[in-house]
């Protein structure tokens, strides 16, 4: 075989280990990094102190923050030693007591709830064995206790927290960016929205849907017209859903497709979801546009912020269609 | 071995470049669209107001099974196949109480050390550093890493975690000595494999042809390497199963039935098959190739093949095999990144040609600067990335295919 390649520029461990050192030195990751650490958490504190003027607060802020600048130190440091290629055998104390070490500490720590000890043991395993093996053979011992300690730090701070609750996932948000609700703030508004089809549309009946935007119970309803002819009223189909077959003679043979829906029995709490990224529609960013009285724009007014946006509603062709 | 001043800093900045090019890959699918949102709108939901897809259901909800005391959720499969990057993701939101940016730092983490790791797998396998690097920064830019960034599902870190687990494999089948040591250490990376997601059953193979004609092991010795790994792999997987259920983690949820599993979807068409005509139904056939050649693009797996055949034996067989695993694998589960389960390899092959190409440029015109050669291949792996990132000028056609062979797409 050609001569071996060494991951980056370091010999293989097996050499490194067999050299020859005087006893092993400290892992040490200097008096700056700690300097840098508590000022951050110094700074986080009193901002939080200024801001929320709790201190308990404060106390979370500074520990989240300079726990989170020692994490990132101690990876950094770890990379540093590894680039500067001086593989040292060992060094005190090795990833192993580190991670030992940690280990008792999460077990200590979360007796309390088993659960959460096995997974957390397991996840510790998983994470930190493999990254002090890769770290190791890369940057010798040194940088292996280096990036044992910063998983160490990284994992053992979470263990005092109980997180019972977690961000909702939702199918839109009304000061999102990226997915809003459009509705009808007024009795004269429509949303138009354009398709074009690379083949005809064949005999088979075709369905339109659109994402409601959350629950609603009220008296309103959305019609649509299609290529400027009524077609109906559009039905409850499924959770969030609101969809109407399209009749076949409309549709049989038709490549551009031209929606309008306006609301009867007028309500502004009546709403669709709308989506940034226009990208998959078959007329891209043009697909939507809306008509508030006056006018015709472009695009989609988001009703919670007064703005107009551009992007496409969240709606569907469902049959036999081809894009 | 001291290490050369240059050789540093070219490392240094090689990496620093590639931690940009993911960070900006990523960043800018914020501005032209996540590709499954593009794609199909209506799968696409917002977290704290930013986009993820539905299935972010089977992983936010379990982050207070690793940071909160309450009753906890079980483990299923689904879950316990990507438990290491939850795990990552859980330790960041207990830091940052901000579930969005932990799971996409997963995400964005993974994709770099996957593309990096991928680099040193190339060099392994005997490429220069200017294929190696053209093979990275393909892979970076490839559709099985682009196409799932902002899902929230933890897929792009799982999909990273080939290039990761090649290049583990290959380290340990070079370095670790004796052959006890060299069996748990195999046995234990398909056991990281399998909580990171599903390929320690292309690593697994991968290694025993890599023991045989590679390391130089005689058949019964990497036979019985590879079977060791696997009792050691299937042993770790019953303990840790087991712990789950001992301390109530058992999967009792509908996420239970979320996901597929390799093992069970190979039984299921096994036990189909009853006849010979059955089988023959149940194996990979021309089509499988085609949706192969598109979800990697054609022309990316047409010289991704050519610049294959430029490299070892040993490289080409362990190409061959992993993408008959690939072909098998789209019998069971007809999904792109599916297809694309021997991507290392084929991004190898694709970093080796534009080199080669560049190399032999070079030579034909009879250049002495290098830079000739690096040049031609850099427009080369551009024009290669562009077949597939044509979303970032607006041109979403290859986005479209490539997620459509997953499912077809609804008309808006």
């Amino acid at each position: 075989m050609a001569k071996l390649y060494t991951t980056i520029w370091a010999p293989p461990f097996r050499q490194s280990v067999s050299a020859r050192l005087p006893p092993a030195p400290r892992v040490g990751w200097g008096a700056a990094s700690f300097v840098v650490c508590v000022g951050i958490s110094l700074a986080a504190a009193q901002l939080r102190l200024l801001s929320a003027g709790d201190p308990l607060a404060a106390l979370d802020a500074a520990i989240r923050w300079g726990g989170g600048a020692l994490v990132v130190l101690l990876f950094i440091s770890a990379v540093r030693t590894t680039l500067r290629g001086t593989v040292e055998p060992r060094v005190s104390p090795s990833a192993e007591q580190i991670l030992w070490i940690t280990a008792a500490l999460i077990g200590a720590s979360l007796l309390r709830s088993p659960h959460r000890l096995v997974v957390n043991l397991f996840g510790l395993a998983l994470l930190g064995v493999p990254l002090v093996w890769a770290t190791r053979r890369l940057g010798g011992a040194r940088a292996a206790s280096q990036a044992a300690a910063a998983v160490a730090v990284l994992a053992f701070f979470p263990t005092h927290l109980d997180v019972r609750s977690v961000p909702e996932r939702a199918q839109f948000n009304p000061t999102s960016a990226f997915r809003w609700a459009v509705g009808w703030p007024t009795a004269a508004w429509v949303l138009r929205h354009e398709m074009t089809l690379d083949r005809p549309l064949g005999a088979t009946p075709v369905s339109l849907f659109v994402q409601r935007a959350g629950a609603y119970r009220g008296p309103a309803q959305i019609e649509v017209t299609l290529d400027g002819e009524r077609v109906g009223l559009m039905a409850e189909r499924g959770q969030d859903w609101l969809a109407i077959d399209l009749p076949t003679a409309k549709t049989t043979g038709q490549t551009h497709l031209d929606f309008e829906l306006r609301q009867v029995g007028h309500d502004p709490q009546l709403k669709i979801v709308a989506q940034r990224w226009s990208g998959g529609a078959t007329t891209d960013g043009a697909a939507s546009s809306y008509f508030d009285g006056t006018a015709w724009h472009k695009g989609t007014f988001n009703t919670a912020t007064g703005r107009a946006e551009s992007g496409i509603y969240v709606l569907q062709l469902r049959g036999d269609v081809w894009r | 071995m001291a290490v050369t001043r240059v050789a540093a800093r070219h490392a240094v900045a090689g990496h620093v470049a590639l931690a940009v090019g993911v960070l900006a890959l990523a960043g800018l699918r914020l501005v032209t669209g996540g590709w499954y949102a593009v794609y199909d709108p209506f799968g696409a939901n917002v977290l704290d107001g930013w986009p993820v897809a539905w299935e972010t259901l089977y992983y936010v909800p379990h982050l207070p099974t690793f940071l909160g005391d309450g009753p906890p959720l079980g483990i299923a499969p689904v879950q316990y196949r990507t438990f290491v990057n939850l795990y990552v993701g859980s330790l960041l939101y207990g830091w940052t109480n901000n579930a969005y940016w932990s799971l996409a730092a997963v995400d964005v983490l993974f994709w770099f050390l996957g593309s990096a790791t991928a680099y040193h797998a190339m060099r392994r396998l005997g490429v220069s550093t200017l294929a190696a690097a053209t093979g990275a920064f393909l892979l970076a830019t490839s559709p099985v890493l682009v196409s799932n960034m902002w899902r929230h599902d933890l897929h792009v870190a799982n999909f990273s975690t080939l290039a990761l687990g090649t290049w583990a494999a290959l380290v340990i089948v070079d370095e670790v000595r004796p052959l006890t040591r060299l069996t748990l250490a195999l046995g234990a990376l398909l056991l990281v494999l399998s909580f990171s997601y599903q390929y320690q059953w292309v690593v697994l193979p991968v290694a025993a042809v890599v023991l045989r004609l590679r390391a130089r092991y005689s058949t019964a010795r990497t036979l019985v390497v590879a079977a060791g790994a696997l009792v050691v792999f299937l042993t770790g997987t019953l303990v840790m199963r087991t712990a789950f259920a001992v301390v109530g983690l058992a999967p009792d949820s509908p996420d239970a039935s979320a996901v597929q599993q390799p093992d069970l979807l190979v039984a299921e068409q096994l036990t189909a098959a009853r006849s010979l005509g059955g089988l023959r139904r149940v194996l990979p056939g021309l089509q499988h190739v085609v949706f192969t050649l598109q979800a990697y693009h054609p022309v990316v797996f047409l010289v991704g093949a050519v610049g294959l055949l430029a490299l070892r034996r040993h490289v080409g067989l362990a190409a061959l095999v992993a993408s008959a695993f690939s072909l098998a694998a789209i019998t069971l589960y007809p999904a792109p990144w599916t297809a694309m389960s021997a991507y290392p390899f084929i991004y190898l092959g694709a970093g080796q040609a534009c080199a080669l190409a560049g190399e032999r440029v070079r030579a034909a015109f009879r250049l002495s600067s290098p830079r000739v050669a690096i040049a031609i291949a850099a427009v080369l792996a551009l024009a290669l990335a562009a077949l597939t990132n044509g979303d970032l000028w607006g041109d979403y056609r290859f986005l479209l295919e490539w997620w459509r062979l997953y499912y077809p797409q609804r008309v808006f």
